[in-house]
């Protein structure tokens, strides 16, 4: 039988913007707009709390388990999480920043259509997964660092002047 | 009556887009956060229509969906998947499992409108509006069926003085007929030549004039192959040959959203009398229950004290009915109505079998249970 490579970083790079364009268009009619990759080597990965920023940040965190394995985290400012949830339900920003369920919950949701469409592409180049129950946590300075053996991509997007950090954790087949 | 449309998603922000999508239609939205909680929901409220996810803790989607199958008072409650999972292997487990349509996340609340109108038929608030149409109201049915002894007995079967049953044999016919006067309700035969039957209804679901016409098949009860094509065409509903005229009554009285309260409410004298119906099923009993707190809330409004359960024409007592009774009466505690229960001997017979009624005290007339206020 025919081995199939795993896709390159390019490639995974295409997908996963093109996964959260499509969910910032679709569910809150905004714009996403990607900045740039750094791979582990690479200078920027603590885009928050290496830059002195002390605010509360919200992060999504959604996993990928089968033939492909991985873990991805979204960061993003707590304030931006409020935009966020305002949009995507219609609601005030006042009035879901008093209830951090509906926060917690759209930053879950996102991150579930996000990282769901690209574990879709991910599926269609032959590389059977599927994705984990999101979790959403909340804090400030705080960061999530890999095991030696997971390659380490991070992608920075711009949402209305603000930043949104995409950190993925992959391991390739386990087979 | 309201349509319902059940979500079940572990997302509340799910739930509240959905929400956000039917605000300007006439749809009640029901919520469950779960497989467990969806199929108690379903059980209670017999929804409309069901959005599912997949991906769900305690009890997913697709376990859901099996249970919802293998339920015989559920099963042809028509779903639509909505998932972020749209690998090819995931949508063909699901489409096998029967369901009417997917929608794959992310997406737009005028895809979710559409996917959903196709099913049943959603109307803007502002047309349901209007003061509702009751079984005072003319009804007209208009049925398409080339053997004219089902019209002859869909005629006579139907027992509402002020519904009136026309009939047609053919497309052409239909259409002619359309053109004039648009029915209230539209039976078509499925065992009309050439599959006439789904060209039809495509034709009537494509002019403007018809387009939300609630439009059922008929079929015949064993053929549950062009049941299943007519409910995969999007027919408001199935009716099955031989042809059971309290159901195709209740059937219809919700497809056109009658106000069907006065069959089993009567303010008489000082007296709210609830009517239980012959036949206690199950449809008969969620149409009551949809009724029963703004009806006694009307009463109590009206300066109404007292309230009679007439249950003497019931054939059987069962757990729904027994159900029902308790839930008014419990009504009747918190609101301090008076009540008192009319039945016959062998009702309360069957009311001594159940721990909830057995000591139930019921009079033989409705003059009895007056006098006993």
């Amino acid at each position: 039988m025919e081995e199939i490579s795993f896709p390159k970083v390019e490639v995974l790079e295409g997908l996963l913007v093109q996964s959260m364009q499509n969910v910032f268009a679709t569910m809150l009619s905004k714009k996403i707009v990607f900045k740039a990759r750094y791979g582990r080597d690479k200078a920027g990965i603590k885009p928050f709390y290496s830059l002195g920023s002390k605010d509360p940040l919200v992060v999504g965190s959604i996993g990928f388990v089968g033939e492909a394995n991985g873990v991805v985290y979204i960061y993003m400012h707590q304030d931006v999480a409020f935009l966020i949830a305002a949009a995507m339900t219609g609601m005030e920003v006042a009035e879901v920043a008093s209830e951090f369920d509906i926060v917690k919950d759209v930053v879950g949701e996102v991150s579930n259509m996000a990282i769901g469409s690209f574990k879709n592409g991910i599926c269609d180049m032959g590389f059977n997964c599927r994705v984990t129950l999101p979790t959403v946590l909340r804090g400030s300075q705080m960061e999530v660092d890999s095991v030696q053996s997971a390659k380490r991509e991070t992608f920075h997007f711009d949402f209305e002047g603000q930043p949104i950090v995409m950190d993925l954790f992959l391991q390739e087949t386990l087979n | 009556m309201q349509l319902k449309i059940l979500t079940v998603d572990d997302s509340r922000a799910v739930r509240i887009i959905v929400k956000k999508a039917f605000k300007t239609y006439n749809v009640e939205i029901l919520e469950a956060a779960n497989g467990v909680e969806g199929l108690a929901m379903a059980s209670k409220q017999l929804p409309d229509l069901i959005l599912l996810d997949v991906t769900m803790p305690v009890m997913d989607g697709v376990e859901m969906l099996t249970k919802l199958k293998a339920d015989p008072s559920l099963k042809s409650v028509p779903v639509i998947m909505l998932t972020a999972e749209a690998g090819r292997e995931m949508v063909l487990k699901i489409a096998k499992l029967g369901i009417r349509d997917y929608i794959v996340k992310p997406f737009k609340e005028d895809v979710l409108n559409e996917k959903v109108g196709r099913i049943i038929d959603l109307r803007p608030i502002t047309e349901t509006q209007n003061k509702r149409k009751t079984l005072s109201d003319p009804c007209e049915i208009l049925v398409v069926e080339d053997k004219p002894a089902i019209i002859q007995q869909i005629t006579t079967g139907i027992r509402v003085p002020t519904w009136k049953v026309h009939g047609v044999a053919s497309t052409g016919e239909t259409i002619d007929y359309c053109q004039k006067q648009v029915p209230d309700v539209i039976i078509i035969s499925l065992s009309l030549p050439d599959e006439a039957a789904y060209t039809l209804f495509r034709l009537l679901r494509s002019n403007m004039k018809t387009k939300y016409v609630p439009v059922f098949a008929l079929a015949v009860k064993t053929d549950l192959h062009a049941q299943q094509q007519a409910q995969q065409f999007g027919f408001t509903s199935i009716i099955t040959k031989p042809i059971d005229y309290e159901e195709l009554e209740t059937k219809i009285a919700k497809a056109i959203n009658l106000d069907t309260s006065e069959r089993y409410f009567v303010f008489e004298g000082e007296y709210l009398l609830i009517r239980l119906p012959e036949n206690a099923s199950t449809s008969s009993v969620n149409e009551i229950s949809a009724y029963l707190k703004p009806k006694i809330s009307e009463a109590v409004d009206q300066g109404y004290t007292k309230v009679i359960f007439d249950v003497h024409v019931v054939r059987n007592v069962n757990m729904v009915l027994i159900k029902l009774l308790v839930d008014s009466m419990t009504i009747c505690q918190e609101l301090t109505l008076s009540y008192s229960l009319v039945g016959n001997p062998q009702i309360v017979q069957e009311c001594r079998g159940f721990e909830e009624s057995k000591d139930w005290r019921f009079h033989d007339s409705i003059d009895a249970a007056k006098a006993s206020f």
